[in-house]
C-alpha cells in the first residue's frame, strides 16, 4: 500500500468517526432541547390552564352550589381556557376530553399527589408520540387537569433532522476524504518525483537531479538527495578517472615490457633451438642480461610508483641538508657526465618528506643533467616557496611539454634509453609533488634549457 | 642467390636476435637502427628482398620509412609493440606485405619472412646444403649433380630442415606443416621418414636429433 493510500485512509476514518461522533453529539443535543421545549410547553400550558380554571371556579362557584351546578360550572369554566389538548376529570370520571388519549391511565393522580402538584409523563399512546402533564386539586370535589400534547410531529422533526444530518455528515466526509486524498497525493508527487530520480540514477544517468520544489521537508530531502548525487557523480568521475589512468599506466607498462621480452624471447629461442658459435652464444646470454637489468629497473620504478602513497612523512624542517643531500648523492655521477651542480639556499624551512623530496629532486637534477652537454652547468636552488632545478641544456619542445609528466613518455626515445631511462621519471615527481600538495612548473626554451620549479602550498 | 633483407630496429637486443636467425636461415641482410639512416642507404642501395621495419623508430619512424621502401618496390614486413595501432597498421597494409606484434617467436617471424617472399615472388626456389641443391619449383634434389628419387612427403621434410637449417624442427612442428593439422598419425612417422632422408642422402651425421624435441640440420 502507497504512502499516500496510508495516510488518506487513516485521515478519511479519522474524519468519519469525528463527524460521526460530533453529529450525535449535536443530534442528542438538540433532540434533548426540543423534547425539553416541548415539555416546559405543555408544563406551562397545564399550569396555566389549571390556574385560570381554578380562579373561575373559585370566583363564580357559589359556597352552596349543588351538584349539577357545580358539574356544569367545572365543564363551562373548563371549556374557557382548554382547547382540544385539555382534559378534566371530577372524582376519577372524565368531565371535558376532546383528546383520544385517556392521560388518567398513562398518568393517574391519586391520594398520595399533593395538591397542585405537577406531574408528567411522556411516551406512545396508540402509535402517537405523547407528552401529558397533570395535576390535581380539590374544591370540595377533586379536579385532575390534564394536557395532551400530540408530540409525534416534533419526534418526526427530530428523525428529519437525524436523517439530513446523516446525508450532510455523509457528504461531509466524502468531500473532506476526496480532499484528503488531493492534499496527500500533492504532498507526496515530489516524493515520487524523488523516487523517480533515484531510480535513474541508480540506472547510470549519474548527471540526473530531482526537483526541490517547495521549501519544505521533502524539498530539504531533496535537496540533500541532490548534494548526495552530486557527492555520488563526483565520486563516480574521479574513479572513472582514475581507472582511465590506470589503465593507461597499464597501457604504458605493457607497452614497456614488450621490448625487452621480446629480445629475451628471441634470444632464448635462439640459444635453444640453434646451433651457434661460442662467440655468439655469448653475445645472446649478454643481451638477455641486460634486457634483465632493465626489467629489473624498470619494475623498482613501477613499485616506487605505486606505492608511493603509503608512506609519507610531512614535517618542516631546514631546506638546506636536503639540497646538500641531493648535490652530495648525485655528485659522482654528474662529474661523470660533466655536468656540475651548484646549490644556492635562501630559503630556511619547508614542509616535506625528506625521502621523498630528494628523490624527486634527485630525479629532476638527472633529467637536467640528460638534457645537458659536458660542461653545462645545472642549478638547484631554493628561494621562499619554490625549489627549483635549472640546466641550459636541450630544453623540451613546446608539444611534448604538456605530456613529460605522464608515465613511460620519452620525447626522445633513442637518446632517453641510451641514458638508461625508462620514462617515469617525471611520473615518480608528479606523484610526490602530489603528495605534498606542491605544484610542477615546468619552463622550458628549446634550445636554451629548462626549469622545473616545485612550489610548495604557503 | 640468397634472399636480401633489410632490418630497421632501434634495439640492439632485438636486431641482433633478428640477424642471427636470418643468418643461420640462409638470408643475406643489413641492420639500421636509424630510419633516417637507413632511407639514406637506401638510396645507394636497394637491392633488397625485404624490408623488416619497426614502426617506432628514431631518425624516421615506420610509416615515414615504408614510403622509400616502396619507390624501390620492397615489400615490407612491420615489427611493432603497439597492439592497439593493429587496426592502423592494416590501414597501411595496402602497401605493406604484414605485420608482426611484440612478442614474437622467431619461427613465427622466419615463416611470415617466407610467405612475404613467396608472395611478391621473391623466394629464392633453389635452395642448397653443401652439396645438396634442392629445387623447390620442380621438386628435385640433386647431390653433387645427380638426381635423387624422394617420396614427396620426405621431400617436404627435407625442404624444411635446409629451410630452417641449423635451427631445431619439433616433430609436432614438421608434422603440422607437412602432414597438417588433421593428420592422425603418431610422431613415429616423421621418424622414419627423417631416417628415410638420412640413408638416401647420406646426411646421417648432418641431421641431428635432438632429444626429446625433433631434429636439426646442421652444416
Amino acid at each position: 500500500m502507497k504512502l499516500w493510500m496510508k495516510t488518506a485512509a487513516v485521515c478519511a476514518t479519522v474524519l468519519l468517526a469525528v463527524v460521526a461522533v460530533c453529529s450525535a453529539l449535536l443530534l442528542a443535543q438538540a433532540k434533548y432541547s426540543l423534547l425539553e421545549l416541548t415539555a416546559g410547553q405543555v408544563r406551562e400550558k397545564q399550569e396555566s390552564l389549571k390556574t385560570s380554571f381554578v380562579s373561575m371556579m373559585n370566583y363564580y362557584l357559589p359556597e352552596n352550589a349543588n351538584e349539577a351546578v357545580r358539574h356544569s360550572m367545572a365543564v363551562y369554566c373548563f371549556s374557557q381556557f382548554a382547547d382540544e389538548t385539555g382534559v378534566l376529570l371530577r372524582d376519577g370520571e372524565t368531565l371535558v376530553s376532546q383528546a383520544a388519549v385517556q392521560p388518567e391511565v398513562l398518568l393517574p393522580l391519586d391520594e398520595q399527589t399533593a395538591v397542585n402538584e405537577q406531574r408528567e409523563y411522556a411516551g406512545l399512546w396508540q402509535g402517537q408520540q405523547v407528552m401529558v402533564a397533570g395535576s390535581r386539586t380539590y374544591m370540595q370535589s377533586t379536579y385532575d387537569v390534564y394536557v395532551v400534547q400530540d408530540v409525534t410531529a416534533v419526534y418526526n422533526q427530530i428523525a428529519d433532522m437525524t436523517r439530513r444530518f446523516v446525508v450532510i455528515s455523509a457528504a461531509g466526509v466524502v468531500l473532506g476524504t476526496l480532499l484528503i486524498v488531493l492534499l496527500v497525493r500533492r504532498a507526496s508527487r515530489p516524493l515520487g518525483r524523488l523516487g523517480l530520480a533515484a531510480r535513474e540514477i541508480t540506472g547510470g544517468d549519474y548527471a540526473k537531479r530531482a526537483i526541490t520544489g517547495a521549501r519544505d521537508e521533502v524539498g530539504r530531502l531533496a535537496a540533500d538527495f541532490n548534494r548526495m548525487a552530486d557527492a555520488v557523480q563526483a565520486h563516480v568521475a574521479q574513479l572513472e578517472e582514475t581507472a582511465r589512468r590506470q589503465q593507461l599506466f597499464i597501457g604504458g607498462v605493457t607497452h614497456e615490457y614488450k621490448t625487452p621480452l621480446t629480445t629475451l624471447l628471441l634470444h632464448a629461442d635462439t640459444l635453444l633451438n640453434t646451433k651457434m658459435s661460442d662467440e655468439e652464444r655469448e653475445r645472446s646470454l649478454r643481451h638477455i642480461y641486460s634486457q634483465c637489468e632493465w626489467l629489473e629497473r624498470l619494475t623498482q620504478k613501477l613499485l616506487k610508483l605505486l606505492t608511493l602513497q603509503e608512506d609519507i612523512a610531512l614535517r618542516e624542517q631546514p631546506v638546506k641538508p636536503l639540497l646538500d643531500a641531493v648535490a652530495q648523492s648525485m655528485a659522482d655521477l654528474l662529474e661523470q657526465r660533466g655536468t656540475p651542480l651548484t646549490v644556492e639556499c635562501r630559503t630556511d624551512t619547508l614542509v616535506f618528506d625528506f625521502d621523498l623530496m630528494r628523490s624527486l629532486l634527485a630525479n629532476l637534477a638527472d633529467n637536467a643533467s640528460k638534457a645537458s652537454q659536458p660542461g653545462q652547468r645545472i642549478w638547484l636552488s631554493a628561494q621562499a616557496n619554490v625549489i627549483e632545478v635549472r640546466d641550459e641544456g636541450h630544453g623540451i619542445q613546446p608539444e611534448d611539454l604538456e605530456r613529460v609528466t605522464e608515465p613511460f613518455y620519452m620525447a626522445d626515445r633513442s637518446r632517453s634509453k641510451k641514458h638508461g631511462g625508462v620514462g617515469l621519471g617525471l611520473a615518480l615527481v608528479r606523484r610526490i609533488e602530489e603528495a605534498h600538495g606542491a605544484r610542477l612548473e615546468l619552463v622550458s626554451t628549446p634550445g636554451q634549457g629548462t626549469t622545473a620549479r616545485v612550489i610548495f602550498p604557503r | 642467390m640468397p634472399n636480401r633483407i633489410l632490418i630497421v630496429e632501434d634495439d640492439k637486443g632485438i636486431s641482433d636476435g633478428i640477424a642471427v636467425n636470418l643468418q643461420y636461415a640462409g638470408y643475406e641482410y643489413a641492420v639500421f637502427g636509424d630510419g633516417l639512416e637507413a632511407a639514406e642507404y637506401l638510396e645507394q642501395d636497394h637491392s633488397f628482398d625485404l624490408a623488416l621495419l619497426d614502426i617506432m623508430l628514431p631518425g624516421l619512424d615506420g610509416f615515414a620509412l615504408f614510403e622509400h621502401t616502396e619507390r624501390y618496390n620492397i615489400p615490407v614486413i612491420y615489427i611493432t609493440a603497439k597492439t592497439d595501432s593493429v587496426s592502423e597498421i592494416k590501414g597501411l597494409r595496402g602497401g605493406a606485405e604484414d605485420y608482426i606484434v611484440k612478442p614474437f617467436e622467431m619461427v613465427t617471424l622466419l615463416v611470415r619472412i617466407e610467405k612475404a617472399l613467396e608472395r611478391t615472388g621473391k623466394l629464392n626456389r633453389v635452395l642448397r646444403f653443401c652439396d645438396i641443391t634442392v629445387d623447390t619449383e620442380n621438386r628435385t634434389v640433386l647431390r653433387c649433380g645427380a638426381e635423387i628419387e624422394l617420396k614427396p612427403l620426405e621431400f617436404d621434410v627435407l625442404v624444411m630442415l635446409v629451410k630452417y637449417k641449423n635451427r631445431t624442427m619439433s616433430r609436432e612442428r614438421l608434422l603440422n606443416e607437412i602432414w597438417g593439422v588433421d593428420f592422425f598419425g603418431g610422431s613415429r612417422t616423421v621418424d622414419v621418414h627423417i631416417a628415410n632422408i638420412r640413408r638416401k642422402l647420406g646426411l646421417g651425421d648432418e641431421i641431428k636429433t635432438i632429444s626429446k624435441t625433433g631434429y636439426r640440420l646442421e652444416d
